[in-house]
């Protein structure tokens, strides 16, 4: 009798426990296993904010990195993201954002940023460029995006071109390879997806 | 009572046989890698520098890996988010702190994706080894520091390279011969995850990408620069290529490094 008494407070105890665990859960934000949102680190934006991919939750998100010292395809990577954007706006497509992510943790940084896309005319809505903080967080992004780069010895960047759509949830559905590919199935998948 | 001393005798015995894991101080040097630049168009050898750095002289086993997922609770197998490792993440663990009975607890860590074996790395205020690094180590044979020109030592690996891999659980770590710098099983136990694995722009992606496309035929020209006869190597790179930041595989496992981020 004894025994089943002490399950019971053992059960009693469980149950208790349990129901504070969950309470803690509900309290910090729990993003889709899927959901780039997972990564923690920290990116500066123009104005010099730290900004965590997860504050872009409720958005839909394009994705892709270049360098503001790029020569070659990344002035073509943002030209093809200008049609993108002409494209999503004839469909009525509003509540997204543009997010550039720069390799070069060593020349970029707001300040050059800011001018970068200024230059480009793209220093409105729904742009945006973040600047890493170490050659590490490049990695790791690259990595989460399916991008793939090697530092050159001039300190450039050979890198793949690959535009990633993120849903709201910050969930990658889509990828687009190549600063020539045609946007025409990315921007109907992204009017037509409620997520 | 004769029981225990056998067993006593066993544990000692086998205890005795075992390769502390330590970190290894590697003298700096020159690496001449067959892979260039991608934008080195003059077709000449270049060699790049590696300063000095320490590495582990064991890969990371599953009894080590058990303690960091019980201390990071994240990393376990049934807490892990989808975006970090594929669904075969530890597969060779029957729980989210137990392993399979089968599964040697001194083999090496597998079955972990690239993100699980940076914050492995991390969390001993270590990384993984950049490709250059780990090129560097491996291209240590017993007796030389750079045997990859070394046609015997080459051909051991390829010989390596073309056994299909076992289906049996994967054997213990630091069984065999160290190399010229004290490392174990660099070679002939598991592939091991690199920091950049994610460099190489021969993948499936970047085929269809026209500006690539001319970089790759610049790398593939200057590629008869290189030594053409470190076939291991390139087999290597192919593999590297393959994979996903959350690839998990049955021979796939890593060692962490410490110095300062080398590219």
């Amino acid at each position: 009798m004894s025994k089943r008494k002490s399950l019971l407070a053992l059960a009693l105890v469980l149950a208790v426990t349990c129901g504070a665990d969950q309470k803690n859960k509900a309290s910090a934000p729990e993003f889709k296993g899927e959901s780039v949102y997972n990564i923690e680190t920290i990116w500066l934006d123009p104005s010099g904010k730290e900004i965590r991919l997860a504050d872009f939750h409720g958005k839909k998100i394009l994705m892709t990195m270049i360098y503001t010292h790029c020569q070659y395809t990344c002035p073509l990577m943002i030209a093809k993201l200008k049609e993108i954007e002409t494209d999503l706006k004839k469909k009525g497509v509003r509540n997204y954002k543009i997010v550039l992510a720069s390799f070069d943790h060593e020349r970029d940084n707001p300040r050059r940023v800011a001018e970068y896309l200024k230059e480009r005319k793209i220093n409105r809505e729904p742009w945006t460029m973040l600047s890493p903080r170490s050659a590490a967080d490049v990695r790791e992004l690259a990595a989460v995006l399916g991008i793939t780069y090697a530092k050159e010895k001039e300190g450039g960047f050979a890198h793949s071109n690959r535009l990633v759509y993120l849903d709201k949830e910050g969930v990658p559905r889509k990828a687009l390879d190549g600063v020539k590919a045609d946007h025409k199935d990315l921007v109907a998948f992204m009017a037509n997806d409620r997520k | 009572m004769l029981h225990v001393l056998t067993l006593a005798f066993i544990f000692f015995t086998a205890h005795a046989n075992q390769i502390k894991p330590r970190l290894v101080q590697i003298p700096g040097g020159e690496l001449k890698p067959f892979w260039i630049a991608p934008t080195d168009i003059t077709g000449e050898q270049e060699k790049i520098r590696i300063p000095p750095f320490h590495a582990m002289n064991l890969p990371v086993t599953n009894s080590e890996y058990v303690d960091f997922v019980r201390a990071n609770p994240k990393w376990r197998k049934s807490k892990i988010k989808r975006i970090f490792a594929d669904p075969s993440y530890l597969e060779q663990f029957a729980s989210d702190l137990r392993l399979k009975k089968e599964i040697h607890p001194r083999a090496p860590v597998t079955y972990v994706s690239w993100f699980a074996a940076r914050a492995y790395c991390e969390s001993h205020g270590l990384r993984l080894p950049s490709l250059a690094e780990w090129e560097y180590l491996g291209a240590a044979s017993e007796t030389k520091a750079d045997a990859s020109e070394d046609p015997d030592y080459l051909a051991r690996l390829i010989e390596w390279y073309n056994k299909p891999p076992g289906s049996g659980p994967v054997p213990p770590v630091g069984r065999g011969k160290p190399n010229y710098y004290g490392l174990y099983d660099l070679h002939g136990l598991i592939w091991e995850w690199i920091e950049d694995f994610n460099s190489s722009l021969i993948s499936g992606e970047s085929r269809t990408n026209g500006s690539i496309e001319r970089e790759l035929v610049c790398a593939a020209g200057s590629l008869a620069g290189g030594n053409k006869e470190n076939y291991p190597a390139f087999m290597r790179f192919a593999f590297r290529s393959s994979l996903k930041g959350t690839s998990t595989i049955r021979n796939l496992g890593f060692r962490c490094v410490k110095g300062e981020r080398n590219e």
